[in-house]
């Protein structure tokens, strides 16, 4: 009897322990923008998924699952996070094919998320991971996830949300404010009516909206200045490619590795892409298919600013022109023709164009520092540019009057415009300008 | 090892279970791979070796002072060389930072001063026959860095503890229970308060000839820097004897809420215990009853009267003791003074008692009421700071412009505009730790009255194990720990 009631005492304590956490995890935990609660909920809730589509956010704001459906007949379901690296691709893999009887799995390889996932025990921001283990549902695969997602130093903050955000304890006004939006219907019923992000909202199956439209006087990013290194490709990236492989392969699931295409600007800006291409090609040395759409002609898809939000995110016309692609893709109704043979192919093929401006900012040894600025276009060799500056607090000066010079520099911190005017050798006659601010 | 780690409390989990599944007989052996475990992960392979040195100079020093039985000639021989071997390491290791030369390469062993002292008491044990020679390597090698107590002590006698590390335990849940409260309070008082209570302090105190927050704010630091201090140490303590209670090992206590002592000397019974208990029977006694001494003070009192006469026989040994504390706390003179500065204290108070009481019946005052209570408390609490400014806080080359710094630019609107807030701890930090002092402040005078974990343990089971849970997750939540915090380490673990 006296075991009975220990025994009773210990599962009391932890339980109190458990109801505790969650209560202060309802107080002081906001997550009443998260996107990734909405999808996961959904996740749970469907009564089948056929195609799953796992991935960072080329992936959730790339692929509209309903056109998809529509195209292959099939459910299909977007589980992509923001800035989703492999490992939790992994384990929501595992999970869908626990729960369901998933027929292909496609997984977005993104360059931007590949040379930034880094070593998982020396990650320090887990935003990421915890945007994916905070809504699975307990279970094996979730804490195995977690505990491989990082160092043992982060274990606290990542079993115990509210330890994330302890100050907030002491913030009434926060608390307040949190009681009545968790208390909202929109929350409770998983309807949010607003947007964490504006312009962004969340539409369903794991597909996130947006309206915004790149500014007709082109791309303005630090994307595209720097050329992509592979050798930022960590081990563990790799070793969760071939762990994806192997669940696929041993659970029957077919798998398909893809990229969605990002903006000429990025493409022409950082100039190796192709590197990339072949680094996954090599990797993979033919164990699954690998399509990379940033090969795929302006026939099938145009690489129009207008379909961007960025320089490497799809805004809703381009998903749903891309969606209605990849579609055709899983049905084979693209030929190999649709697809070049390498990106600078692909480039090259295309008339010379100016995409905008590829930034980045430098330090230097008298400690100011300074804004590096490049014109992007896909033929450098063919455009000439007058560049004009006029600073917020200064008078308007030449740069460089047409030349095919392509590089400036401006004191960091400054604001103004910048007035580009360019003309392409092959007719000169015919000048554009673009204004934006900088 | 950082005890507040995943690695340190993972390690504790695996030895306590592993400790319960073996037969009592060799449970022992358990405690003996881990704590060389720990030694190992913690300080390296290097310093083992040296720490393995020192016992087995140890080991030998003992079994020939033994067998040198009636031969004082030769025990005292034996001892004086171990000890001066061994206590020649330790000033090595401490001086080690003022040498000429880079000594890089001599990594100073985990706990060298607390092992040191425990080494050196248990050949004055075999040497003064109030204990045998361990024929055992294994078991001095076990006394000497169990684990727990390795990196702050408490310093225990081998012929204490000795028996109580391989006498093998039965699993006792009430004992375990309260293990695992004594191990949360610890938890407690270390990462809620001390490492809270370090972000200011450190701010203020790590460069103080830079400080400018004024007075009032300075003297508010000075009362949480000095929590700070005796939460950091005694909330380790009370983890390292809440582990060994895990496992039915008990250690000596080495901190009886110290703050509510009502004198110098009190103060020293209660803080640090082990620390005095020490250098009362290896360095006090020993001179007090030394013959050299004993014929100072015949002169002396020959020449000077009775009262000169017992005097010296006060004087010279706490002189002593109180040089050597001092000492080992570290080599620089702000230590040194700090150990004066005590010494002084103590002996005057020793010295002048009979003239102190007189006073105080002149005055009338009523030494059994609450409020003169009070004033002893806190006029010793007030010495204790003092002392900590003296020897850590600022150090005695900044104490004149501490001063100077409370007295001209006192500032008190700066201690209400929220200047303090500036300094290392937000409002929500600063208010947690109010709270968290105000907790410490509460269970401590209870625990003068009776013992907090049985009132616990008598309250209805619902409300026990609320408290529990609570207390788990506030130190998860509220703990200074882990990413965008450095723990900081215990602050006697450099001693």
């Amino acid at each position: 009897m006296k075991k009975l009631q220990k025994l009773c005492a210990v599962i009391a304590v932890v339980f109190f322990f458990i109801m505790g956490c969650k209560i202060i995890d309802y107080l002081t935990v906001d997550d009443s923008s998260s996107y990734t609660r909405l999808m996961l909920h959904e996740f749970y809730d469907q009564d089948n998924i056929e195609i799953l589509m796992v991935g960072a956010s080329h992936s959730f704001k790339g692929i509209v699952p309903s056109i998809v459906s529509e195209k292959t007949g099939k459910n299909v379901f977007n589980a992509s996070s923001s800035l989703q690296h492999p490992d939790a691709s992994l384990a929501l893999i595992k999970e869908a094919i626990g729960l369901y009887d998933v027929e292909h799995v496609y997984l977005e390889l993104s360059h931007t998320v590949a040379d930034s996932t880094g070593i998982y025990s020396e990650r320090k921001d887990l935003t990421s991971t915890y945007l994916v283990s905070d809504y699975m549902h307990p279970s094996i695969n979730k804490y195995w996830f977690m505990f491989n997602a990082s160092s043992p130093e982060h274990y606290i903050n990542s079993f115990f949300k509210a330890r994330r955000g302890w100050d907030k304890i002491l913030d009434w006004e926060y608390l307040a404010n949190l009681w009545d939006i968790k208390n909202s219907e929109a929350y409770k019923t998983y309807a949010y009516d607003y947007a964490a992000q504006e312009h962004d909202w969340y539409v369903e199956k794991g597909y996130v909206a947006s309206d915004t439209v790149i500014e007709e006087s082109g791309y303005y990013a630090t994307k595209g200045y720097e050329r992509f290194n592979t050798d930022d490709i960590s081990a563990d990236w790799r070793n969760s490619i071939s762990e994806i492989i192997d669940v696929c392969k041993k659970n029957n699931v077919d798998l398909t590795l893809y990229s969605t295409p990002v903006s000429n600007f990025q493409l022409a800006g950082e100039g190796n892409y192709d590197e990339y291409i072949f680094y996954v090609e090599n990797m993979l040395d033919g164990q699954v298919e690998y399509v990379d759409f940033n090969l795929i002609s302006g026939d099938y898809f145009p690489y129009n600013s207008n379909h961007y939000k960025d320089s490497h995110h799809f805004n809703m016309y381009g998903a749903e022109l891309f969606s209605a692609v990849i579609g055709d893709f899983m049905n084979g109704n693209l030929p190999d023709t649709a697809f070049y043979d390498s990106v600078a192919e692909r480039l090259n093929s295309e008339p010379a164009a100016y995409y905008g401006i590829a930034c980045k900012d430098v330090n230097t040894q008298e400690g100011e520092g300074i804004r590096k600025m490049r014109l992007i276009s896909n033929h450098p060799e063919l455009i000439e540019y007058r560049i004009v500056l006029t600073p917020a607090d200064g008078e308007a000066y030449m740069v460089q009057d047409f030349d095919s010079n392509n590089e400036l520099s401006v004191p960091k911190g400054q604001s103004g415009v910048i007035t580009v005017s360019y003309r392409i050798m092959t007719n000169p006659d015919n000048v554009v300008t673009v204004e934006r601010s900088y | 090892m950082d005890f507040v780690s995943i690695h340190f409390l993972t390690g504790v989990c695996i030895t306590v279970m592993l400790y319960y599944i073996c037969p009592k007989k060799f449970q022992w052996y358990v405690l003996l791979v881990s704590s060389c475990y720990f030694y190992l992960a913690g300080a390296g392979k290097r310093p083992f070796l040296i720490a393995l040195f020192t016992i087995g100079l140890t080991y030998v020093a003992a079994l020939w002072i033994e067998k040198a039985a009636e031969d004082r000639k030769k025990k005292r021989f034996y001892l004086t060389a171990a000890v001066i071997v061994i206590t020649g390491l330790l000033v090595i290791f401490k001086l080690k930072r003022y040498a000429a030369q880079d000594l890089s390469w001599l990594v100073v062993p985990l706990g060298v001063s607390y092992y040191t002292f425990s080494l050196i008491g248990y050949l004055a044990d075999i040497y003064f026959k109030k204990g045998k020679a361990e024929r055992n390597i294994l078991k001095i090698i076990l006394y000497t860095l169990y684990f727990p107590k390795i990196v702050q002590g408490p310093i225990s006698k081998f012929r204490e503890i000795g028996p109580r590390l391989v006498e093998g335990h039965e699993f006792d849940y009430q004992r375990f229970c309260f293990g695992l409260q004594l191990i949360l309070w610890g938890y407690f008082k270390k990462i809620v308060i001390a490492d809270r209570a370090a972000l200011l302090t450190e701010t203020v105190f790590g460069d103080f000839s830079s400080y400018s927050g004024g007075g009032a704010v300075l003297l508010v630091v000075t009362f949480i820097a000095t929590i700070r201090h005796y939460c950091d140490f005694s909330g380790y303590m009370d983890i390292v004897i809440g582990v060994s209670q895990l496992m039915g090992i008990k250690l000596e206590e080495n901190f009886k809420q110290p703050f509510f002592s009502k004198n110098a000397a009190e103060f020293w019974r209660r803080w640090h215990i082990t620390l005095g208990v020490w250098f009362k029977d290896y360095v006090y006694m020993p001179l007090v009853i030394n013959p050299r001494i004993i014929k100072i003070s015949t002169w002396v009192r020959k020449h000077f009267g009775k009262r000169a006469g017992k005097s010296v026989l006060t004087i010279i040994p706490l002189a002593v003791v109180w040089f050597l504390t001092g000492l080992w706390h570290g080599t620089g003179l702000s230590y040194m003074l700090w150990g004066v500065y005590w010494g002084t204290i103590i002996i005057i108070s020793n010295l002048f008692a009979p003239e102190l009481s007189r006073i105080t019946q002149i005055l009338r005052i009523k030494t059994d009421a609450a409020d003169w209570h009070v004033f002893q408390m806190l006029r010793t609490f007030l010495l204790f700071v003092f002392g900590l400014l003296l020897s850590t806080l600022v150090g005695y080359k900044n104490l004149k412009l501490y001063v100077l710094t409370i007295f001209r630019s006192f500032g008190i609107n700066r201690l209400l505009n929220g200047t303090i807030y500036s300094l290392g701890l937000d409002k929500a930090n600063m208010m947690i730790l109010i709270v968290a002092i105000v907790v410490l402040w509460v269970v401590e005078a209870t625990q003068q009255r009776e013992s907090v974990r049985e009132k616990v343990a008598g309250l209805n089971a619902v409300w026990r194990w609320m408290i529990y849970a609570s207390s788990v997750i506030v130190i998860i939540l509220f703990g200074v720990y882990g990413p965008g915090y450095d723990a900081s380490g215990f602050a006697y673990a450099f001693f």
